[in-house]
Protein backbone atom coordinates (compact mmCIF):
# COMPACT_ATOMS: atom_id res chain seq x y z
CA UNK A 1 0.00 0.00 0.00
CA UNK A 2 2.74 2.45 0.86
CA UNK A 3 4.53 1.32 -1.87
CA UNK A 4 1.79 2.20 -4.31
CA UNK A 5 1.41 5.52 -2.93
CA UNK A 6 5.05 6.57 -3.54
CA UNK A 7 5.46 5.14 -6.58
CA UNK A 8 2.41 6.96 -7.58
CA UNK A 9 2.93 10.47 -6.50
CA UNK A 10 7.13 9.78 -7.74
CA UNK A 11 5.28 8.99 -11.02
CA UNK A 12 2.92 11.57 -11.01
CA UNK A 13 5.53 14.34 -10.40
CA UNK A 14 7.59 13.16 -12.74
CA UNK A 15 5.02 13.25 -15.18
CA UNK A 16 3.75 16.29 -14.32
CA UNK A 17 7.24 17.87 -14.88
CA UNK A 18 8.11 16.12 -18.24
CA UNK A 19 4.57 17.25 -19.59
CA UNK A 20 4.19 21.01 -20.25
CA UNK A 21 0.50 21.24 -19.70
CA UNK A 22 -1.20 24.46 -18.94
CA UNK A 23 -4.73 25.10 -18.00
CA UNK A 24 -6.84 28.68 -18.22
CA UNK A 25 -6.31 29.96 -14.38
CA UNK A 26 -10.14 30.16 -14.44
CA UNK A 27 -10.05 26.53 -13.66
CA UNK A 28 -6.68 26.40 -11.27
CA UNK A 29 -9.60 26.80 -8.36
CA UNK A 30 -11.38 23.87 -9.20
CA UNK A 31 -8.07 21.56 -9.83
CA UNK A 32 -7.12 22.65 -6.26
CA UNK A 33 -10.05 21.68 -4.58
CA UNK A 34 -10.21 18.23 -6.49
CA UNK A 35 -6.68 18.06 -5.26
CA UNK A 36 -7.41 18.71 -1.58
CA UNK A 37 -10.26 16.00 -1.64
CA UNK A 38 -7.96 13.97 -3.52
CA UNK A 39 -5.52 14.14 -0.46
CA UNK A 40 -8.26 13.68 2.14
CA UNK A 41 -9.29 10.47 0.39
CA UNK A 42 -5.61 9.03 0.35
CA UNK A 43 -5.11 9.48 4.07
CA UNK A 44 -8.65 8.94 4.99
CA UNK A 45 -7.93 5.17 3.19
CA UNK A 46 -4.98 4.99 5.32
CA UNK A 47 -6.67 5.50 7.95
CA UNK A 48 -9.06 2.74 7.45
CA UNK A 49 -6.93 0.75 6.10
CA UNK A 50 -4.99 -0.10 9.16
CA UNK A 51 -8.11 0.42 11.21
CA UNK A 52 -8.94 -2.86 8.64
CA UNK A 53 -12.37 -1.23 7.64
CA UNK A 54 -11.33 -0.41 4.30
CA UNK A 55 -14.23 -0.63 1.46
CA UNK A 56 -13.70 0.01 -2.47
CA UNK A 57 -17.01 1.74 -2.83
CA UNK A 58 -17.01 3.76 0.08
CA UNK A 59 -13.51 4.99 -1.09
CA UNK A 60 -14.32 5.49 -4.24
CA UNK A 61 -17.58 7.23 -3.88
CA UNK A 62 -16.21 9.38 -1.00
CA UNK A 63 -14.23 10.72 -3.47
CA UNK A 64 -16.05 11.57 -6.42
CA UNK A 65 -19.04 12.81 -3.91
CA UNK A 66 -16.25 15.30 -2.12
CA UNK A 67 -14.89 16.39 -4.88
CA UNK A 68 -18.02 17.10 -6.69
CA UNK A 69 -19.55 18.84 -3.56
CA UNK A 70 -16.33 20.88 -3.44
CA UNK A 71 -16.19 22.54 -6.72
CA UNK A 72 -20.04 23.44 -6.71
CA UNK A 73 -18.98 25.32 -3.59
CA UNK A 74 -16.33 26.87 -5.38
CA UNK A 75 -18.60 27.71 -8.34
CA UNK A 76 -21.25 28.99 -6.32
CA UNK A 77 -19.44 31.33 -4.12
CA UNK A 78 -17.68 32.86 -7.39
CA UNK A 79 -20.93 33.10 -8.38
CA UNK A 80 -22.52 34.56 -5.42
CA UNK A 81 -19.47 36.55 -4.47
CA UNK A 82 -18.82 34.91 -1.28
CA UNK A 83 -16.09 33.20 -0.64
CA UNK A 84 -18.22 29.26 0.00
CA UNK A 85 -14.80 27.24 -1.10
CA UNK A 86 -13.64 28.26 2.91
CA UNK A 87 -16.45 25.80 4.16
CA UNK A 88 -14.65 22.94 1.65
CA UNK A 89 -11.08 23.75 2.67
CA UNK A 90 -11.70 23.88 6.47
CA UNK A 91 -13.35 20.64 6.28
CA UNK A 92 -10.71 18.73 3.91
CA UNK A 93 -8.15 20.72 6.14
CA UNK A 94 -9.45 19.91 9.54
CA UNK A 95 -10.59 15.90 8.44
CA UNK A 96 -6.88 15.37 7.34
CA UNK A 97 -5.78 16.68 10.75
CA UNK A 98 -8.37 14.20 12.36
CA UNK A 99 -7.01 11.42 10.06
CA UNK A 100 -3.64 11.85 10.88
CA UNK A 101 -3.98 11.55 14.46
CA UNK A 102 -6.13 8.71 14.16
CA UNK A 103 -2.94 6.74 11.77
CA UNK A 104 -0.91 7.80 14.59
CA UNK A 105 -2.60 6.60 17.56
CA UNK A 106 -3.16 3.13 15.66
CA UNK A 107 0.55 3.02 14.37
CA UNK A 108 1.53 3.89 18.07
CA UNK A 109 -1.21 1.08 19.94
CA UNK A 110 0.68 -1.39 17.30
CA UNK A 111 3.95 -0.71 17.84
CA UNK A 112 3.02 -0.85 21.73
CA UNK A 113 1.44 -4.58 20.94
CA UNK A 114 4.47 -5.30 19.43
CA UNK A 115 6.69 -4.38 22.55
CA UNK A 116 4.66 -6.04 24.79
CA UNK A 117 4.47 -9.02 23.09
CA UNK A 118 8.58 -8.87 22.97
CA UNK A 119 8.51 -8.32 26.84
CA UNK A 120 6.07 -11.05 27.69
CA UNK A 121 7.89 -13.39 25.28
CA UNK A 122 11.38 -12.67 27.34
CA UNK B 1 -6.77 -5.38 -2.66
CA UNK B 2 -5.71 -5.35 -5.45
CA UNK B 3 -8.25 -2.90 -6.49
CA UNK B 4 -7.81 -1.38 -3.48
CA UNK B 5 -4.00 -0.67 -4.36
CA UNK B 6 -4.38 0.03 -7.77
CA UNK B 7 -7.24 2.86 -6.84
CA UNK B 8 -4.80 4.33 -4.42
CA UNK B 9 -2.32 4.04 -7.13
CA UNK B 10 -4.02 6.25 -9.35
CA UNK B 11 -4.96 8.98 -6.75
CA UNK B 12 -1.74 9.40 -5.61
CA UNK B 13 -0.74 9.85 -9.30
CA UNK B 14 -3.26 12.21 -9.81
CA UNK B 15 -2.26 14.52 -6.69
CA UNK B 16 1.64 14.15 -7.64
CA UNK B 17 0.63 15.66 -11.19
CA UNK B 18 -1.90 18.17 -10.42
CA UNK B 19 0.77 19.39 -7.72
CA UNK B 20 3.09 20.05 -10.20
CA UNK B 21 0.58 21.29 -13.16
CA UNK B 22 -0.70 23.56 -10.40
CA UNK B 23 2.47 25.35 -9.14
CA UNK B 24 3.67 25.41 -12.71
CA UNK B 25 0.12 27.29 -13.83
CA UNK B 26 -0.01 29.49 -10.79
CA UNK B 27 3.68 30.10 -10.29
CA UNK B 28 3.20 30.42 -6.45
CA UNK B 29 1.11 33.89 -7.19
CA UNK B 30 -2.15 34.11 -6.44
CA UNK B 31 -4.94 33.57 -9.16
CA UNK B 32 -7.59 35.54 -8.22
CA UNK B 33 -7.33 38.66 -9.64
CA UNK B 34 -7.74 42.36 -7.20
CA UNK B 35 -11.30 43.89 -7.58
CA UNK B 36 -9.12 46.98 -8.91
CA UNK B 37 -8.07 45.45 -11.95
CA UNK B 38 -12.15 44.06 -12.64
CA UNK B 39 -13.14 47.94 -12.15
CA UNK B 40 -10.87 49.21 -14.51
CA UNK B 41 -11.58 46.55 -17.26
CA UNK B 42 -15.63 47.05 -16.54
CA UNK B 43 -14.63 50.89 -17.12
CA UNK B 44 -12.75 50.11 -19.76
CA UNK B 45 -15.26 47.87 -21.48
CA UNK B 46 -17.97 49.93 -20.59
CA UNK B 47 -16.68 52.93 -22.40
CA UNK B 48 -15.47 50.73 -25.12
CA UNK B 49 -18.97 49.60 -25.70
CA UNK B 50 -20.47 53.73 -25.79
CA UNK B 51 -17.47 54.14 -27.99
CA UNK B 52 -19.15 51.36 -30.52
CA UNK B 53 -22.15 53.01 -30.17
CA UNK B 54 -21.21 56.36 -31.19
CA UNK B 55 -19.00 55.50 -33.80
CA UNK B 56 -21.89 53.53 -35.48
CA UNK B 57 -24.15 56.62 -35.09
CA UNK B 58 -21.29 58.60 -37.17
CA UNK B 59 -20.97 56.20 -39.59
CA UNK B 60 -24.96 56.30 -40.10
CA UNK B 61 -25.20 60.31 -40.47
CA UNK B 62 -21.70 60.39 -42.71
CA UNK B 63 -23.75 58.17 -44.99
CA UNK B 64 -26.56 60.63 -44.87
CA UNK B 65 -24.75 63.47 -45.69
CA UNK B 66 -22.30 61.77 -48.03
CA UNK B 67 -25.54 60.86 -50.76
CA UNK B 68 -26.54 63.85 -50.49
CA UNK B 69 -23.06 65.99 -51.49
CA UNK B 70 -23.71 63.50 -54.49
CA UNK B 71 -26.44 64.57 -55.21
CA UNK B 72 -25.24 68.02 -55.12
CA UNK B 73 -22.19 67.57 -57.04
CA UNK B 74 -24.37 65.99 -59.85
CA UNK B 75 -25.63 69.13 -60.66
CA UNK B 76 -21.94 71.42 -61.03
CA UNK B 77 -18.07 71.17 -60.34
CA UNK B 78 -16.74 74.48 -59.97
CA UNK B 79 -13.34 75.62 -58.67
CA UNK B 80 -15.01 77.86 -55.82
CA UNK B 81 -16.14 74.80 -54.34
CA UNK B 82 -13.17 72.90 -54.56
CA UNK B 83 -11.85 75.82 -52.63
CA UNK B 84 -14.14 76.34 -50.22
CA UNK B 85 -13.69 71.83 -49.68
CA UNK B 86 -10.07 72.28 -49.33
CA UNK B 87 -10.48 74.96 -46.73
CA UNK B 88 -13.03 73.02 -45.00
CA UNK B 89 -10.37 70.37 -45.32
CA UNK B 90 -8.27 72.77 -43.39
CA UNK B 91 -10.70 73.39 -40.32
CA UNK B 92 -11.42 69.88 -40.18
CA UNK B 93 -8.37 69.04 -39.13
CA UNK B 94 -7.47 72.32 -36.61
CA UNK B 95 -10.64 71.29 -35.22
CA UNK B 96 -10.74 68.11 -34.79
CA UNK B 97 -12.92 66.48 -37.11
CA UNK B 98 -10.79 64.75 -38.95
CA UNK B 99 -8.50 61.58 -38.00
CA UNK B 100 -4.39 62.54 -39.07
CA UNK B 101 -1.55 60.95 -39.22
CA UNK B 102 1.91 61.96 -38.75
CA UNK B 103 5.74 61.69 -37.08
CA UNK B 104 5.00 61.91 -33.48
CA UNK B 105 5.57 59.74 -30.19
CA UNK B 106 3.76 57.30 -28.36
CA UNK B 107 3.88 57.33 -24.37
CA UNK B 108 2.50 54.65 -22.64
CA UNK B 109 1.86 55.29 -18.92
CA UNK B 110 1.37 52.25 -16.26
CA UNK B 111 0.89 52.25 -12.67
CA UNK B 112 4.26 50.97 -10.84
CA UNK B 113 4.72 47.31 -10.06
CA UNK B 114 7.27 47.85 -7.55
CA UNK B 115 7.23 46.91 -3.73
CA UNK B 116 6.07 49.42 -1.62
CA UNK B 117 8.76 51.26 1.22
CA UNK B 118 7.27 50.30 4.86
CA UNK B 119 4.67 53.20 5.76
CA UNK B 120 4.63 54.47 1.93
CA UNK B 121 1.37 55.52 0.18
CA UNK B 122 -0.06 53.36 -2.55
CA UNK B 123 -0.88 56.32 -4.62
CA UNK B 124 2.51 56.70 -5.16
CA UNK B 125 2.87 54.15 -7.16
CA UNK B 126 -0.62 54.69 -8.84
CA UNK B 127 -0.76 57.33 -11.91
CA UNK B 128 -3.00 60.64 -11.98
CA UNK B 129 -4.80 62.86 -13.45
CA UNK B 130 -2.31 65.12 -12.73
CA UNK B 131 0.47 63.18 -14.15
CA UNK B 132 -1.08 62.28 -17.50
CA UNK B 133 -2.20 66.43 -17.28
CA UNK B 134 1.83 67.06 -16.82
CA UNK B 135 2.89 65.12 -19.56
CA UNK B 136 0.42 66.58 -22.13
CA UNK B 137 1.51 70.05 -20.93
CA UNK B 138 5.37 69.21 -21.65
CA UNK B 139 4.02 67.61 -24.80
CA UNK B 140 2.52 71.14 -26.04
CA UNK B 141 5.36 73.02 -24.75
CA UNK B 142 7.46 71.42 -27.14
CA UNK B 143 5.22 71.97 -29.94
CA UNK B 144 3.10 68.72 -30.04
CA UNK B 145 0.29 69.91 -32.78
CA UNK B 146 -2.19 67.47 -32.16
CA UNK B 147 -2.72 64.90 -28.64
CA UNK B 148 -4.82 61.96 -27.81
CA UNK B 149 -5.01 60.14 -25.05
CA UNK B 150 -6.46 56.29 -24.96
CA UNK B 151 -7.64 57.39 -28.57
CA UNK B 152 -9.25 60.17 -27.42
CA UNK B 153 -8.97 63.39 -29.03
CA UNK B 154 -7.58 66.38 -27.24
CA UNK B 155 -9.57 69.45 -28.53
CA UNK B 156 -9.91 73.03 -27.34
CA UNK B 157 -12.34 72.24 -24.72
CA UNK B 158 -11.22 69.15 -23.73
CA UNK B 159 -10.81 68.13 -20.01
CA UNK B 160 -9.14 65.46 -17.74
CA UNK B 161 -10.35 64.47 -13.94
CA UNK B 162 -9.64 61.86 -11.79
CA UNK B 163 -12.37 59.77 -10.70
CA UNK B 164 -11.22 57.53 -8.20
CA UNK B 165 -8.72 54.55 -10.25
CA UNK B 166 -10.15 55.65 -13.53
CA UNK B 167 -9.29 59.36 -15.30
CA UNK B 168 -12.40 60.90 -17.14
CA UNK B 169 -10.95 62.58 -20.34
CA UNK B 170 -13.96 64.38 -22.29
CA UNK B 171 -16.26 62.82 -20.57
CA UNK B 172 -15.38 59.05 -21.33
CA UNK B 173 -13.59 57.04 -18.30
CA UNK B 174 -10.52 55.56 -19.02
CA UNK B 175 -8.22 53.61 -16.96
CA UNK B 176 -4.73 52.05 -17.02
CA UNK B 177 -2.91 51.64 -19.09
CA UNK B 178 -2.81 55.43 -20.30
CA UNK B 179 -1.17 55.84 -23.91
CA UNK B 180 -0.50 59.26 -25.26
CA UNK B 181 0.22 59.76 -28.79
CA UNK B 182 1.20 63.40 -30.16
CA UNK B 183 2.04 64.84 -33.54
CA UNK B 184 4.64 67.00 -33.75
CA UNK B 185 8.23 67.12 -33.64
CA UNK B 186 8.99 63.84 -32.47
CA UNK B 187 12.69 64.48 -31.01
CA UNK B 188 11.87 67.55 -29.33
CA UNK B 189 9.20 65.91 -27.62
CA UNK B 190 11.17 62.88 -26.47
CA UNK B 191 14.15 65.27 -25.27
CA UNK B 192 11.59 67.44 -23.31
CA UNK B 193 9.88 64.40 -21.49
CA UNK B 194 13.24 61.86 -21.10
CA UNK B 195 15.98 64.71 -20.24
CA UNK B 196 16.99 64.10 -16.63
CA UNK B 197 14.93 66.85 -15.08
CA UNK B 198 12.24 65.72 -17.64
CA UNK B 199 8.86 64.68 -16.23
CA UNK B 200 9.31 61.15 -17.79
CA UNK B 201 11.92 60.51 -15.66
CA UNK B 202 10.69 62.13 -12.72
CA UNK B 203 7.93 59.65 -13.13
CA UNK B 204 10.19 56.60 -13.78
CA UNK B 205 12.00 57.17 -10.53
CA UNK B 206 8.72 57.87 -8.37
CA UNK B 207 8.19 53.87 -9.80
CA UNK B 208 5.39 54.40 -12.71
CA UNK B 209 6.12 53.02 -15.73
CA UNK B 210 6.43 55.46 -18.36
CA UNK B 211 7.87 54.19 -22.02
CA UNK B 212 8.22 56.50 -24.68
CA UNK B 213 8.37 55.48 -28.54
CA UNK B 214 9.34 57.29 -31.45
CA UNK B 215 7.41 56.72 -34.63
CA UNK B 216 7.38 57.55 -38.44
CA UNK B 217 3.62 57.52 -38.80
CA UNK B 218 1.13 57.87 -35.77
CA UNK B 219 -2.40 57.72 -36.51
CA UNK B 220 -4.81 59.92 -34.36
CA UNK B 221 -8.26 59.88 -34.32
CA UNK B 222 -10.81 62.17 -34.75
CA UNK B 223 -13.01 63.76 -31.68
CA UNK B 224 -15.82 61.61 -31.37
CA UNK B 225 -17.79 62.92 -28.45
CA UNK B 226 -21.08 65.04 -28.88
CA UNK B 227 -19.99 68.69 -29.26
CA UNK B 228 -22.76 71.47 -28.78
CA UNK B 229 -22.26 74.96 -29.08
CA UNK B 230 -25.30 76.83 -28.18
CA UNK B 231 -23.83 79.85 -26.33
CA UNK B 232 -21.29 81.49 -28.66
CA UNK B 233 -22.53 83.90 -31.77
CA UNK B 234 -19.93 85.19 -34.26
CA UNK B 235 -19.44 89.18 -33.66
CA UNK B 236 -20.09 90.59 -36.41
CA UNK B 237 -18.24 94.27 -37.62
CA UNK B 238 -21.21 96.80 -37.49
CA UNK B 239 -21.76 95.89 -33.42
Amino acid sequence: MLVAMVIGLVGGIALGFSLDISYPTEYSFYITMGLLAAIDSIVGAARSHLEEKYNNLIFITGFVTNALLAGCLAYLGDRLGVPLYYAAILVFGGRLFLNLAVIRRVLIDKFLEKKDKGITKK
Amino acid sequence: MKLRILFIFILCFAVGFSLIVQTRVTNGQQVYVSSKIITDYQTTIKSEIANIKQIEQLIEETEKKLDEYRALSLDEGSDLKDKILAEREQYKILSGNTDVYGEGVIVHIDDGIRELYEGEDPNAVLVHDMDILAVINELNRSGAEVISVNGQRLTNNSSISCSGYTIRINGQFFARPFVIRAIGDSKRMAAALVAPEGYGTLLNDDGIIFKLSIKDNIMINKYTEYQPYEYMTKVTKEE
